[in-house]
Order: C-alpha cells, then sequence, then structure tokens
C-alpha cells in the first residue's frame, strides 16, 4: 500500500488544501498508473506499507500502520486547520478474470476485512473516502455498445466478486465520497513478471519471437485503456471528489468506445515493431466481444492503442529492455 | 433470441443540409427492426465528420445528443473519402457494416435488399449497383463505367465493376480491411483481399445532390486522384501486364532479329546500309531484355509492396450465423411486391393530382 501526500501536506505546509491524503492499496498495473500520475501532479510518495494478504489479521495491521502514519503526517500540520481527507483507492486483486468461486470469496473477504477496518479506525475528524476498481469486463461479459446503464451481464465468478465489492461500499454510510470505475481491458508499459495487459504481452512476444496465447479469435472485439489514461482520471477525481456530500457516488465505465479487434492490434505492432506476431488462440470461453459506447464523462479522454502502442514499444526499446 | 448486429458508417464531408433528413430515415429502419421480428438490429450508425468546412460537425453533434446510438468521429484534417471510411469502420461492433454517403443517394430504405442479397449468395461483401446512371450525366456515369471496366480488364479483377461507397461487409472482414489499410490504398481492392464471396445488388440509386445543383463531394481533381488510387493499389497486376510486355518485346525482338538476320544471310540486297543489322538486332534484343528484366524488378517491388502493406496469407472467417438472415430472404419477395405497389399506387395518386390541377 502505497502512502501520498498532496503537496500542501508534503512540502510547504499551506492554508489551501490540494487534495486529500491518497492510499493506493495494490500496486500492480493500475495501482503503480496511479502512484506515478499523482507523484507527476505535485503529490509526494510518503510510505510504501508491506500488506500481507495471507491473513485478514495482516491485512488489518497494515490498514492500521497506514492509518497511523497519516495521523502522524496530519499532526505535522496540526496548525492548517485544514479537514482531514483521505482517499482509499482499491486496485488490489489477486484473483484474476479466470478464479473460481473460491478464490472470490477469500478476495472479497479481503475487502471486506481491509474496508471494515478503515472504518472502524478511522479518528472521528477524519473525512473518508473510497475509489474501488471494479471491472466492465466482468459485470457486462459478452455485451455489444456497453453504457452505464446496460443490464449486468456476469458469466463468471470474477464478475460475481465485482458486483459484490460494489454493492458493499454502497452500504457503508460512514465513507463518502465514494466513486466505483469500471475500467475495460487495461494495459501499461511492458513490465515482465507483471500484470501488463494484452498490447504489452503481445509487442514482448513479438520481439522475443514468442507465441501469444489468447482465448477468442482474431475477431474478438475488446476495448483497450491505457493505464497512463486511468492514473491521470483518477488524479482528476482525487481533486474533484465531494467530501461533504453523504451521498456522493460516481460510477464511471473507463473505455474508449472504439472497439479493436485482436487483429487489428495484432497488424498495428506488427507495423510498429516490424516483425510478425504469432498468434495461437484456445477454445476456452470469454472470446465474446465486448464492446463500449462513447465515454461521457468530461474529464475522461482515453488515447486509442494507436498512440500508446508505440509508446509502449519505445519505452521498452530506450530503457535497454529492462526487465 | 440471436440477432445480428448492423453498424452504419457515414463519411460526411459537405453534407450538412442532408444529415438530419439521413438521420431520421436510419431511425425510421432502426425502430422498424426493433419492433418486427427481423433478426436485424442496428447498433450505432457512425459518422466520420471528414474534417467538413459547412458546419456538419455541429449538426452531428447535435443528432448525436438526440440519438444515443450516433456517434460522431471528427477526423483532425480532410483525409478523403475511403479514409474516413476507414476510421469509422475501426469504430465499429456489429456483425455487419453498412457503409452509405451522407447526401440520401444511398437510402437507408434499402438497406434490408443488401441484407437479403446477402443471403441468398452467402456473400461477405455486396455492393449496391445502381439501375441507371445516378448523375444524369452521361459524362459522369459513364466514364465512371468505363474506367471501371478497363481496370477490371487489365487487372483480372472483375469485382471492381460493382465498386460502389454504399456496400455491406461481414463485420470481421471490413475491420481486418480497415486494421491494414494504408493512407494510398483503395478501400474495395483491400478488401479483395479477405474476400472473393462479392456480389452487387441493382437498386434505384440517384445522386439528387449532383442532379439538383450540378455539384458533387468530388471535385474533378479528386475523382482523377480516387481513379489513380485505384489504378496504384491494384498493382501486383499492372506491373504484371508490364512485366508481360517486356517478354512480348523480348519474343518480337528476337523474332524480327533472327528475320533480319536470314535476310542479311540469304538476300543481302535487301539491306542497303552497312550495320543497319547488327545495330536492330542489338537494339531490339537488349531494349526487350531490359523491359523484361525491369517488369521482373517491378514484380518484387509488388511483393514487397504487399507485404509492407500487410495482405494476408490467409483470414479465417465464420459464417455460422448466417442462418439468422434466412428468414429476411424468404420474406423479402412478398414485402418487395407490396413496397412496389405502393410505389405504383403513389405515382398513380401523384398523376392523378396533377391531371385534377391541370383541369
Amino acid at each position: 500500500m502505497k502512502v501520498l501526500l498532496p503537496p500542501n501536506l508534503a512540502s510547504t505546509p499551506s492554508r489551501v488544501s490540494s487534495g486529500p491524503v491518497v492510499l493506493v492499496v495494490g500496486l500492480g498495473l493500475i495501482g503503480e498508473a496511479i502512484v506515478g500520475e499523482m507523484v507527476a501532479g505535485g503529490y509526494s510518495k510518503e510510505a510504501t506499507i508491506p500488506i500481507s494478504w495471507g491473513t485478514q489479521d495482516g491485512l488489518k495491521v497494515a490498514v492500521n500502520q497506514a492509518i497511523d502514519h497519516v495521523g502522524s503526517c496530519f499532526a505535522k500540520d496540526a496548525r492548517c486547520k485544514l479537514p482531514r481527507q483521505v482517499m482509499v483507492v482499491w486496485s488490489a486483486g489477486k484473483a484474476g478474470f479466470g478464479c473460481d468461486r473460491q478464490q472470490m470469496e477469500e478476495e472479497l473477504a479481503n475487502y471486506k476485512a481491509v474496508v471494515d477496518q478503515f472504518v472502524a479506525r478511522k479518528p472521528r475528524s477524519w473525512q473518508l473516502g473510497f475509489c474501488l476498481f471494479s471491472s466492465a469486463g466482468g459485470l457486462y461479459e459478452g455485451l455489444a455498445n456497453i453504457h452505464l446503464a446496460s443490464p449486468f451481464s456476469i458469466k463468471r465468478p470474477y464478475g460475481e466478486l465485482k458486483l459484490a465489492q460494489e454493492q458493499y461500499l454502497e452500504t457503508i454510510a460512514e465513507i463518502y465520497p465514494k466513486i466505483i470505475l469500471r475500467p475495460s481491458g487495461v494495459y501499461g508499459r511492458i513490465n515482465l513478471g507483471k500484470r501488463m495487459g494484452l498490447i504489452p504481452t503481445m509487442i514482448y512476444h513479438g520481439l522475443s519471437y514468442q507465441v501469444t496465447r489468447l482465448v477468442g479469435s482474431y475477431h474478438t472485439l475488446r476495448d483497450f485503456v491505457w493505464a497512463g489514461d486511468v492514473g491521470r482520471f483518477v488524479r482528476h477525481l482525487m481533486t474533484t471528489a465531494d467530501f461533504n456530500q453523504p451521498d456522493y457516488l460516481e460510477k464511471i465505465v473507463l473505455a474508449t468506445g472504439k472497439p479493436c479487434s485482436i487483429y487489428e492490434i495484432k497488424k498495428k505492432i506488427e507495423a510498429v515493431i516490424h516483425r510478425n506476431l504469432y498468434v495461437a488462440f484456445s477454445g476456452e470461453n470469454n472470446g465474446e466481444n465486448i464492446t463500449y459506447l462513447k465515454p461521457t464523462h468530461p474529464f475522461w479522454k482515453p488515447a486509442s492503442e494507436t498512440e500508446c502502442i508505440r509508446q509502449v514499444y519505445c519505452d521498452w526499446v530506450g530503457s535497454g529492455f529492462r526487465v | 433470441m440471436e440477432i445480428i448486429s448492423v453498424s452504419t458508417v457515414t463519411p460526411v464531408y459537405a453534407g450538412k443540409q442532408y444529415l438530419k433528413d439521413l438521420v431520421v430515415e436510419i431511425a425510421k429502419v432502426k425502430d422498424s427492426w426493433d419492433e418486427s421480428e427481423s433478426p436485424l438490429r442496428l447498433n450505432e450508425a457512425i459518422f466520420v465528420d471528414d474534417a467538413s468546412s459547412d458546419g456538419s460537425l455541429a449538426v452531428l453533434e447535435d443528432l448525436a445528443d438526440k440519438y444515443p446510438w450516433v456517434r460522431v468521429i471528427p477526423l483532425s484534417k480532410n483525409f478523403g473519402q475511403h479514409s474516413a471510411t476507414v476510421a469509422g469502420i475501426l469504430h465499429t461492433s456489429g456483425d455487419w457494416v453498412l457503409t452509405l454517403d451522407e447526401d440520401l443517394q444511398h437510402h437507408p430504405k434499402f438497406f434490408e435488399e443488401l441484407f437479403v442479397k446477402a443471403s441468398e449468395g452467402g456473400l461477405d461483401v455486396v455492393y449496391a449497383k445502381p439501375e441507371e446512371g445516378v448523375h444524369n450525366s452521361v459524362f459522369r456515369d459513364y466514364s465512371s463505367k468505363l474506367y471501371k471496366l478497363f481496370l477490371a480488364k487489365i487487372t483480372g479483377n472483375a469485382n471492381i465493376r460493382l465498386f460502389n461507397s454504399f456496400r455491406l461487409i461481414r463485420g470481421p472482414i471490413a475491420r481486418a480491411m480497415a486494421s491494414v489499410s494504408c493512407f494510398d490504398g483503395y478501400l474495395d481492392i483491400i478488401l479483395s483481399w479477405y474476400t472473393n464471396k462479392v456480389g452487387g445488388v441493382k437498386l434505384p440509386l440517384e445522386d439528387i445532390r449532383f442532379q439538383q445543383t450540378n455539384q458533387s463531394g468530388y471535385s474533378l481533381m479528386k475523382l482523377i486522384s480516387h481513379a489513380r488510387k485505384l489504378l496504384v493499389s491494384s498493382h501486383a497486376k499492372v506491373i504484371r501486364t508490364s512485366s508481360l510486355f517486356g517478354a512480348i518485346a523480348v519474343f518480337l525482338a528476337s523474332s524480327y532479329g533472327l528475320f533480319v538476320f536470314f535476310q542479311k544471310l540469304l538476300f543481302p540486297e535487301n539491306i542497303s546500309i552497312a550495320g543497319w543489322t547488327s545495330l536492330m538486332i542489338l537494339g531490339l534484343f537488349f531494349g526487350g531484355v531490359i523491359s523484361f528484366f525491369l517488369g521482373i524488378v517491378l514484380e518484387y517491388t509488388g511483393v514487397i509492396l504487399l507485404q509492407l502493406q500487410g495482405k494476408p496469407a490467409f483470414f479465417v472467417v465464420d459464417r455460422k450465423n448466417d442462418y439468422l438472415l434466412k428468414p429476411l430472404a424468404q420474406g423479402w419477395s412478398s414485402n418487395r411486391h407490396s413496397v412496389v405497389q405502393r410505389e405504383a399506387h403513389r405515382e398513380g395518386i401523384v398523376a392523378a393530382e396533377s391531371s385534377v390541377n391541370a383541369v
């Protein structure tokens, strides 16, 4: 878990708030992107608190450490009398899209334990907000032209998990604002050993002459979102969320609105890396098209995959192929 | 119930006054499909604003606010009709994609006829074929027809004669084509890399804008550029033709060289200029050889170009849901009959009203 302090708390104490303290739970593809964008926006990394995912007691210890740490930061700035706002961003998730019911239940229990612990331990003077990363793919599997009002189409435990997490968050009166984000297929930079999304995986496989194994077919339509755009958007939400409005609940589908077939991605990557990509498809399910309507939030301006493929490739080449 | 999702793509350039009517007509088709037993569902109507200068973008944005299934893709500059169509296709999600012009030349009431043809012929691409000249201009209509005929002959691609911007394309093939489409590629030629199940259906199309105003979205220069693009895109066969000319030249030169050589041996009195024979033989032979090898070099260049443009070695397509279109084809003939009757009835009323007015 990363503790991020806003500029007014991190450097020179100021009487003007520049945003809440942000606690990012889960430093995977999305979590790292959020931390990167928050830091680019003036936040500073105050601490990294390791989380032991094995037991709920371990999770509670991590939450207590985070609360103590943030409390000490607020204490240093006691003279400013600014509202003590803390936003917890849940971008964790060990259970992937193909998780089974047992993994789903474990993850839900972990999530509830963390939320409950934050609510139970936070000092009364704090205003606690929560931003949950749900999943559009899990909630609307196999649907086309999805928008926020589309009926759910849940076909696997992962979708049930995400819905249960959303519903649990909505029931807790002590937390506001509540932000629920439903991203489509997120991808980031090439980061070996970690989840990085389809596009960087295909680029890496193309460069290393490996076969990419996918479900579905060349025609399968998906919507790919660049992790940096998600991070930037979260940064915006952190500074605009209303901590004084008890019914503040924002739900947003994070998609580009541009369907993209696997074939299109393959061709675009081949054109950038000048090598052939080898793709093998398995007959498993999850091969259905999932497409979205154009985004409606005025500050959600995602880049298209055309712009980002070259960026991913150049980053990887520019980094000297660091692992 | 299983359904077939449909997306439409309309490139827009200087067609402001037609857009509202076009969307209303598309909405009528969408509503009729939604309310009937039709297996077709119109998911989205995508309009690509090709940097129009007549305020079309504002009209489109208003329409998108009113109709949630209307989507607007604004391009950064004027890229041309094919590029705009490609951009639109890459935003589609439908099982089938319909492309049509903005000016109601391609009326949405004909959508089903294209589907019927696709179903009857098991086709991947169906073009609308105008029953008569769409422009009411002999020059425009016949020059286009003759040029396509010429290209169809020299390239061996008979489908060129069918090419029309009002087309129905199987979704995965449309998106595959758009994925490899390059700035100077001709959309329909690239489509032919993916399928030869192509057909056409005769429709009463009319370019009302051209007939009324004598103006088209295409200027003469644009038409010439369009024709050049079509010629260049079908390069492989053109190059092969030039190689063939080279080979024929070598053969003719060699034959004529032999003729002149034997003439010199057997009837030297017929050749009065000294050195003429050897000059002719050398000139013809090396000219032919150079032409032939130039053709081979061009052939290699063509292969490299196709490789760069992404011409596929193969492409897999799934047509198993085509059976859903069958009821449409079966129900169409009677429906069509009634449409024809309605049209005749309406024309009868108009004629009667005219004669009453005349009296």
